[in-house]
């Protein structure tokens, strides 16, 4: 285990190197809050909307940050850092799951700021929902960690990863119900919402901290939730496996 | 040799980031054909009866902005890495070069936003043949400006990061504090809740990409459009682009 969690270890201090973007995702951010979801509530019938919109936005920042660890992958491989790891004395399980728990991690982290500044908005009702959020936030960004590092792993390229995961973000975020309940969907786009994990999550996070939910019940989407982490987590793990040996890029 | 070489120079460049065309086609479709109309069934009627036409205008100008802005990165690579020293041996003088690129950053724009303002047309329906005219003229000359705005960013800002920074600040303002997503009404309200409010909305009135999309808004009868300023429009796009090119050139000029 010890193999673990140094790996792990490795991508919780390169947080430190990213303050810069993490500045900018956080005034992106603070914008969006106060500006764009201000004045959007305003418009929009939706009863207490803007804490509703607040809790979505934060579940799709947190979405976009465990897509980012796939950049991270990707210069990893790129500068051969992986070659590097496949020859220190860590058994290729135990790197694997470092690294997916260490990405899912670091999300979480990066999205600390912006956490904070939604709670500051809401409050909290209740500390016991308080840390079952954050449990909900972890297993959802292990899960796309280990659902963006298969796809990095899979298509070993940084330009066509960089499209996949640009087109992927846009149209899940959009096809979710982070900024609008699916029962207000056309019915064509509520099949997409409805498998849609950031649809999931976002709800969890809502009945969690703000007591309601308003398009899934809690106890399915904490199933999915702790499915997608622990089924990504194996895929990812199958698919490190299978493609790390004999060079991994290209 | 004519500036046409250089334009077309830069043009045929944009075709070669079809991935990245890709990626910006979805976000702009998306941002229409699924948060739009989804959108539409939740926006209060007293604001925004049909919320799809109403921000048809304003994502086609938000997708004319990001294109024609998009030479300001290439701009900023080549001020970076000195490759202006090898554009200023070319027979050009420099305000050839500037003008070369700034046009080449309109037609992009213009080429980009067609399909758009040809999707607006079937979403709010077709503008009358002066109408026309007036959102054709609108796009162009907000492109030009848009142009010279990434250009004359590319100029002043020589650090990658700072940018990438003051870009994903553009990206901010003109975005969000403008009237793409929600009527001036809207920006009142919050005006009158909070005092603050207040430089969004009076950003959001200089904002060209939000002027542009109001006098399309205008032309093509959607009652919640603000008032469309047009000589403030016009004003502020050639203030804009003669400021870009001047400020392109004194980077070009600079040892």
């Amino acid at each position: 285990m010890r193999g673990m969690f140094l790996i792990i270890e490795k991508d919780l201090r390169k947080i430190r190197r990213y303050k810069f973007f993490i500045t900018m995702r956080y005034t992106w951010f603070i914008i969006q809050v106060l500006v764009f979801g201000l004045a959007i509530s305003k418009i929009v019938a939706l009863k207490d909307f803007y804490r509703y919109y607040l809790v979505g936005v934060y579940s799709s920042i947190l979405f976009l940050m465990s897509i980012y660890t796939g950049y991270d992958i990707i210069s990893e491989a790129e500068y051969g850092l992986f070659d590097y790891y496949l020859s220190l004395p860590i058994p290729r399980k135990e790197f694997i799951m470092g690294k997916i728990i260490g990405s899912g991690m670091s999300s979480l982290i990066y999205t600390t700021p912006m956490l904070i500044t939604i709670l500051s908005l809401i409050g909290v009702n209740s500390l016991v929902n308080l840390i079952l959020a954050l449990f909900s936030a972890l297993l959802f960004s292990l899960g796309i960690s280990g659902l963006i590092i298969s796809i990095t792993m899979m298509v070993k390229s940084g330009d066509i990863s960089d499209i996949l995961f640009g087109a992927i973000s846009t149209l899940l975020v959009r096809l979710s119900t982070v900024y609008y309940p699916i029962a207000i969907m056309p019915d064509y786009y509520k099949i997409f919402a409805s498998i849609n994990p950031l649809s999931h999550a976002a709800e969890l996070l809502r009945f969690l901290l703000i007591g309601e939910y308003y398009s899934f019940p809690p106890e399915i989407t904490i199933t999915l939730l702790i499915g997608l982490a622990i089924g990504m987590s194996s895929i990812a793990s199958i698919i490190i496996e299978k493609v790390i040996e004999g060079g991994v890029w290209r | 040799m004519s500036i046409r070489i250089l334009i077309e120079r830069d043009l045929n460049r944009f075709w070669k980031y079809k991935w990245w065309v890709t990626g910006i086609i979805v976000t702009n479709l998306s941002d229409l054909l699924i948060m739009s109309l989804i959108f539409s069934n939740i926006v209060r009627k007293e604001f925004v009866p049909e919320y799809l036409k109403f921000t048809a205008p304003g994502v086609t100008m938000m997708a004319l902005f990001i294109s024609a802005f998009s030479i300001g990165r290439e701009a900023a690579q080549e001020i970076r890495r000195r490759y202006h020293h090898y554009l200023l041996t070319l027979p050009y003088n420099d305000w050839e070069l500037a003008l070369g690129k700034i046009l080449a950053g309109m037609i992009r724009g213009i080429i980009y936003a067609l399909p758009f303002l040809l999707l607006t047309f079937i979403i709010v329906g077709i503008p009358s043949p002066i109408g026309l005219l007036v959102i054709l003229g609108v796009v162009a000359v907000t492109s030009l400006s848009m142009s010279s705005y990434g250009i004359a960013l590319s100029a002043l800002v020589e650090k990658i990061d700072i940018y990438v920074t003051v870009r994903s600040l553009s990206y901010y303002l003109i975005f969000f504090f403008s009237t793409i997503f929600y009527p001036e009404d809207a920006l009142k309200h919050l005006t009158q809740i909070n005092a603050a409010y207040s430089i969004v909305l009076e950003i959001s009135r200089v904002n060209p990409i939000s002027i542009a999309a109001e006098i399309i808004r205008n032309t093509v009868g959607i009652a919640q459009a603000a008032q469309s300023n047009i000589p403030l429009f016009i004003i502020l796009n050639l203030i804009i682009t003669v400021l870009g090119i001047t400020v392109y050139i004194r980077a070009l000029r600079k040892k």
